[in-house]
């Protein structure tokens, strides 16, 4: 008579402990889930100035490719350009050192030297010129009277035993050594580059 | 009937202290189950954010990454076209090479140097 309801007392009893570990249970994991969940909340706080920092990063990087990129699209253009006027102006430079040693070549030498004579202020010049042009038949007496009724100053010219580096040109410089006047092909070039560079490039890149 | 009653009480008595056992039993279970809950809080905490932090952390070097190939896709780009350009460029100095070449002869001959 007594034993069912021992049991029955036993029983509620396991009933009740079970519960108190169940939500004992269930408290801890409560517990684990809003720590975790804090957790999560205060690194997605610094998150956002990480997230941040990665994307002023990225414009930079992808900002500093490109610039990078359009100034070697920039440079290889530059270069390519400048190469191409320098071909020509090798080009140039070759047909000039081997162009025929006629009249004209002789009158220009001769307009150069009375060119360069007035430039150096007359008086006692000489006149250095290349290999090629050595035999060449140049009046330079007749020079000299010009250089000399343009500057009022005596003046003689004579060619020089020294003889040009290149095939083409002159140099006319006062004896004394106080004046001398380039007219070497490299010098010439020199001296007008700065105005055929923007010339060439006209004829050349026109519409590119 | 009296010595029924007495032999009642004295089993419910027993009962009485088997309960309070398996409660207290229980009890003990449970406070430590919440023990252990808050010990390991700490570290769940610092493992949860660990994983947070390197997630976000993928994220970001995921935005730089991604900005990186589409940067260097675009100068690839730009690249090509520079080197169309400088095509179109040898093309048309080659067509005009003569009247350059010619300017050059004739600016050093007729020009005063």
């Amino acid at each position: 008579m007594i034993d069912p309801l021992v049991n029955r007392i036993v029983e509620d009893a396991r009933v009740k402990a079970q519960r108190i570990i169940d939500e004992a249970e269930r408290e801890a994991k409560a517990m684990i889930e809003a720590r975790r969940r804090e957790a999560i909340e205060a690194a997605r706080r610094e998150a956002s100035s990480i997230i941040m920092k990665a994307e002023v990063e990225a414009a930079y990087l992808k900002r500093r490719i490109l610039v990078d990129a359009r100034m070697r699209a920039k440079w290889m253009e530059i270069v390519e350009k400048n190469k191409l006027i320098e071909d020509v102006l090798r080009e140039a430079a070759r047909r000039l050192e081997n162009m025929p040693r006629d009249d004209r070549y002789r009158r220009f030498l001769e307009d150069r030297i009375y060119e360069y004579g007035v430039l150096a202020g007359g008086g006692d010049l000489e006149v250095v010129l290349s290999e090629d042009d050595r035999g060449f038949k140049l009046d330079i007496d007749r020079i000299a009277e010009r250089v000399e009724a343009t500057v009022g100053i005596p003046t003689t010219i004579r060619v020089s035993d020294s003889r040009l580096k290149s095939r083409w040109g002159v140099v006319v410089r006062r004896l004394d050594g106080s004046v001398e006047i380039d007219g070497s092909l490299e010098a010439v070039f020199e001296r007008l580059k700065p105005k055929l560079q923007p010339m060439l490039a006209r004829i050349l890149f026109m519409g590119v | 009937m009296t010595e029924d009653f007495v032999a009642i009480i004295m089993k419910l008595r027993e009962v009485e202290e088997d309960v309070r056992a398996l409660i207290e039993e229980a009890q003990d279970r449970a406070d430590k189950i919440l023990e252990e809950a808050q010990s390991s809080s700490h570290r769940i905490y610092r493992e949860a954010y660990l994983e947070e932090v390197k997630r976000i952390e993928e994220e970001a070097s995921r935005i730089i990454e991604d900005a990186r190939v589409e940067a260097e896709r675009e100068a690839s780009s730009i690249l090509v076209k520079a080197e169309e350009m400088l095509d179109e460029l040898r093309a048309k100095a080659r067509d005009r090479f003569e009247e350059a070449v010619k300017l050059v002869l004739k600016e050093v001959m007729e020009g005063g140097l």
